[in-house]
């Protein structure tokens, strides 16, 4: 994906710039800081993805999305404030970094871009089910059905509120096409349904009798996806 | 890289993962911006100009973020919000400004380490 970043703030430029190089699937195209800028860039370029700002010298970031036509590229809000995300919903932008921001959480938003592309569609909302092979017949499952996900060896078992299915792929498969704003990989070999969670302790999640460890590396990540009571 | 007394550069060697040119980019761009932007900063608050005082706040916050000091990235926050009286708000503005200087100097000092 062609990317552009909209910053007003070099740092936090130079920061997109490293964190686009290090992805597969990601070139910059151009990085600037206004939106008259990025506006001029957009007229001359095939660009895929936006990392946009919202308060910017020029203009409001979100004032941009209105001048731009149906063939919309992505966009990924970058802002400081959190309570730009009600406005943000209006304009149907693919996810909302709030910095600073961790690379798991820049991976995720990218991925999001990346999926809703594949699907023909920047602003569409991600499926509600997936189909999966169970031995010669294809299953469908819902999303508000599955559990968690658990690795085993060359197969992944997802667990069901009442079946589960053992489907020969892999946990990579099974995290993409999944929601990330429902679903998290809270380690190597699982993959839980954020609101199902009904404890976390020790490094682990529980969801009904099902105790399942979080990688270390996963737990701060987790904890910002999870509605916590502030100040705590 | 450590001994600094008013920067803490994990978050920064964390984000550079080795590489040495990001961290020289990311600390010559804060060396560049933030002398102009503490000037004005001051100024804003000498004129009481609240929304001068507000963007400036707003376009300042991340530096501090990446240079370890989210305690000012918290004061220029509450200043970007009004979200105390006035006359705490300048108290916490002139040792913001007293200590951002700090900052700074002790970022300035770990680019011309780097260049070395």
């Amino acid at each position: 994906m062609q990317c552009l970043i909209i910053d007003d703030d070099e740092m936090v430029r130079i920061d997109l710039e490293n964190r686009i190089s290090r992805m597969p699937g990601l070139q910059l195209a151009a990085s600037c800081a206004t939106a008259t800028q990025g506006a001029g860039i957009l007229m001359g370029n095939k660009i895929d993805l936006i990392f946009l700002d919202i308060q910017l010298p020029d203009m409001d970031g979100l004032q941009l999305l209105d001048t731009l036509t149906s063939q919309r590229p992505s966009i990924i809000l970058v802002t400081a404030k959190k309570e730009h995300a009600a406005r943000a919903f209006d304009y149907e932008v693919t996810d909302f970094l709030v910095k600073p921001f961790s690379d798991d959480r820049f991976m995720k938003a990218v991925m999001r871009a990346s999926r809703q592309r594949q699907n023909g569609s920047s602003n569409g909302a991600t499926a509600d089910h997936i189909f999966v092979r169970v031995n010669s017949v294809l299953e469908k499952i819902s999303l508000s059905d599955i559990l968690y996900v658990e690795a085993m060896a060359d197969y992944v078992q997802i667990q069901g509120t009442k079946q589960r299915y053992v489907v020969h792929s892999t946990m990579k498969a099974i995290e993409q096409s999944l929601d990330p704003n429902r679903f998290f990989r809270v380690h190597n070999s699982y993959i839980v349904r954020l609101d199902k969670i009904s404890r976390i302790e020790d490094n682990c999640v529980v969801i009904g009798d099902k105790v399942i460890p979080v990688s270390r590396a996963k737990i701060k990540t987790l904890l910002s996806q999870i509605n916590m009571l502030k100040g705590q | 890289m450590a001994g600094y007394n008013h920067i803490h550069l994990e978050e920064l060697e964390e984000l550079a993962k080795g590489n040495s040119q990001f961290m020289t980019r990311m600390l010559s761009a804060c060396c560049q911006q933030l002398p102009g932007l503490l000037d004005q900063l001051e100024s804003a608050l000498r004129d009481h100009d609240v929304e001068l005082i507000k963007r400036t706040s707003h376009r300042m916050a991340p530096t501090f973020h990446y240079l370890g000091r989210k305690d000012l990235g918290e004061v220029l926050e509450a200043l970007e919000n009004y979200t105390e009286p006035e006359s705490v708000l300048n108290e916490k503005a002139a040792a913001l400004l007293t200590e951002a200087r700090h900052v700074l100097s002790d970022a300035c000092e770990a680019l011309k380490t780097i260049q070395q």
